[in-house]
């Protein structure tokens, strides 16, 4: 009789989902499918709010990344506005978001992950967690709980507070950094270059004994999409848009972040709240693309820093053109981590860190704009429309997370139909599926907005179990 | 009734207390305060917190966070006396605030990023090999409705919850008036 295996919740990840996978009467997996079980609706309640409060209320979505929330948000009022912001408030931006990245690829990573990687996927799960990383490692593991804290720190020294900063605004920033800020900033940089160097090392270490998960969690060709610089440089905060194939072949390049409707497509399946985009020449559902620390590391040309260009050039040795393996979305984290603390030193140096033109002042000029950044976990797209009193009419958010849908349900059917035989299942076989999800670091609080296209499937059951009507959209 | 209105610009800044542990204690207390902000008597703990870095007191960190994780053992390990403040659902007609002296346990596991005041001293007894004394205040609290207001109760229990907090860092001589 086919059967089916539910692991509901999965368990370190930000927000709430659940796998099933499907057997067949031998006890083979079929299919195996990630559902996202919670909605968060804020394309439709933002509906009528004034522009100038999306910053701050698209900042809620998220207690993980609300900075990158905020600057996408910040960057459609801009474009609104039809301003271009002082140069000194696009620096302090762009150290906002490198300290967002830090901080967020931290936690993935020492908190969420690091028990798997260095604990064992088939470790007492009692222990597979943050307690036991610090049993077993435990100068890492402080190391990893501070590398997190200095990413809050700059986010909290310049916004004024560690989550939902209400800092960035159309138009520019609210505040530069004082110059004891910035030397405090300054003096820890060196603590947590040795960290990021230290982590990567030893994840550099581990490569060989997970052979094997890296090539079954998520290994497919698809296609990696994400910001590059006007050079092809590895970018966070500005630029074009860049499609290249699993070979690392450039297939579409210098697309216009604001017109992504043209190459972006958003499908739905009634088993998830999660969006399906999907790059649209391919259609859906081969138009499978991913984004996030991977597709960054894919898509440049270089980082543009020393140390981390080093990382980067051993990194590609993982691939034939591009990795395609999305085990190595943790090693692309570590050498981004690395990278935007080299960044941060090098904006550091800007005298515009202390500059006190920061916003450009404008009203509604634009009825329609579209804010682009790079979140941790990949592109987010903040597209507003607008009355003439600058009121929302319209909201879509196109979340990181969402644009790895596809790729991440192909990945746990991928590693469920590797690991798991109905006629024998350990914890630590559906630890690995769940580890497959991780390694996404998805954040489902950010990604369910989308209401009215969702299919709705409504169920009315009575005292005794019996359904006693059902609407289907 | 919390007297003071505070904000987030009242919130000692970072860099004015820099988290390496140079000294071993330099905190005689700190005072933690969670919950989301925008939920209600939810924001109580955040609001005592906010009334005691108002206090701007030699030796005393306060902090208001929307959840406890795992960052602020950075803190923990130089206070000697942790006080962490939440809100807590009653349905009685006089409730008062709970003080709970508290150990550290963890027996509710971290199993993300976040947990239980017992979980983060665990935690930061096994990163440092210490932790300090701890305390656990409770205020009771009606209405976790979307909005920021306080309801009567809330803003009641706070007010004690304060006085108590108050008292606590007087008798272990930290205020310098």
């Amino acid at each position: 009789m086919a059967q089916r295996i539910v692991i509901d919740p999965v368990s370190r990840i930000e927000g709430h989902a659940k796998i099933t996978i499907h057997l067949d009467d031998a006890g083979q997996v079929t299919d195996a499918r990630f559902h996202v079980t919670e909605f968060r609706g804020f394309e439709q309640f933002c509906v009528g709010r004034p522009l100038w409060e999306m910053a701050g209320i698209t900042s809620r979505i998220c207690g993980i990344c609300p900075v990158s929330h905020l600057l996408a948000s910040a960057k459609a009022g801009d474009h609104i506005l039809a301003v271009s912001i002082p140069p000194a408030a696009e620096k302090l931006r762009r150290v906002i978001n490198l300290a967002q990245i830090i901080q967020s690829h931290a936690l993935s990573f020492f908190y969420l992950s690091a028990p798997d990687l260095l604990l064992g996927m088939e470790s007492d799960p009692a222990s597979r967690n943050v307690f036991g990383l610090l049993a077993a490692e435990p100068e890492l593991a402080r190391n990893g709980i501070r590398l997190r804290q200095f990413g809050q720190e700059v986010i909290e020294l310049l916004g004024g507070r560690k989550i939902h900063p209400a800092w960035a605004v159309p138009g520019g920033v609210r505040a530069s950094l004082t110059a004891d800020s910035r030397d405090h900033i300054r003096s820890r940089l060196p603590e947590v270059r040795a960290t990021a160097l230290d982590a990567l090392g030893r994840f550099k270490g581990l490569l060989e004994q997970f052979q094997e998960e890296a090539s079954i969690f998520g290994d497919f060709p698809t296609l990696f999409m994400g910001l590059v610089a006007d050079d092809g440089a590895w970018e966070h905060y500005d630029g074009y848009i860049r499609f290249v194939d699993s070979d690392g072949k450039i297939i579409e390049d210098r697309l216009d972040p604001a017109r992504y409707q043209e190459y972006i497509g958003e499908a739905v399946e009634p088993w998830s709240y999660l969006k399906f985009p999907f790059y649209r020449p391919a259609g859906y559902p081969h138009g499978s693309y991913r984004v996030g620390p991977l597709a960054r590391l894919n898509i440049c040309t270089h980082i543009g820093t020393p140390l981390a260009d080093r990382e980067l050039r051993e990194f590609r040795d993982h691939g034939h053109g591009a990795a395609t393996s999305s085990f190595f979305y943790h090693y692309a984290r570590l050498i981004e981590i690395l990278a935007a603390i080299e960044r941060i030193d090098v904006l550091l140096d800007d005298p515009d860190m202390l500059a006190s033109r920061l916003r450009a002042e404008a009203g509604i000029n634009q009825l329609e704009g579209v804010g682009v950044s790079e979140a941790p976990r990949g592109t987010l797209f903040h597209h507003y429309g607008v009355d003439q009193d600058g009121l929302i009419t319209k909201v879509n958010l196109l979340i990181a997370t969402g644009q790895n849908n596809l790729a991440m349900n192909r990945a746990v059917a991928q590693i469920a139909r590797h690991y798991i035989d109905g006629n024998h299942i350990s914890e630590g076989m559906l630890n690995r599926v769940e580890a497959g999800i991780r390694a996404f670091d998805p954040c489902l609080s950010c990604s369910t907005h989308a209401a009215g296209a969702m299919p709705l499937h409504v169920v009315l059951v009575g005292p005794d179990g019996a359904v006693l009507d059902q609407v289907m959209r | 009734m919390i007297n003071e209105q505070p904000t987030a610009n009242d919130q000692p800044r970072a860099a004015d207390d820099d988290p390496l542990p140079r000294e071993p204690r330099p905190y005689s207390f700190v005072v933690i305060g969670y919950g989301n902000d925008l939920r209600g008597d939810d924001a109580v703990g955040q609001r005592v917190a906010l009334s005691v870095a108002c206090w701007r007191q030699p030796g005393v960190m306060a902090l208001a966070v929307h959840q406890l994780t795992p960052e602020l053992t950075t803190w923990l390990v130089r206070a000697k006396f942790a006080i962490f403040v939440d809100a807590s659902r009653v349905e009685d007609e006089s409730p008062s605030p709970q003080f709970r002296r508290i150990e550290p346990s963890s027996v509710q596991l971290m199993r993300g990023h976040t947990g239980d005041p017992q979980v983060l001293l665990a935690l930061t007894q096994l990163a440092y090999g210490s932790c300090p004394l701890a305390l656990w205040i409770t205020i009771p609290a009606r209405c976790f409705d979307f909005g920021a207001g306080l309801s009567p109760t809330a803003r009641c229990g706070a007010a004690a919850a304060l006085r108590h907090i108050r008292a606590l860092i007087r008798s272990e001589g930290a205020i310098h008036a």
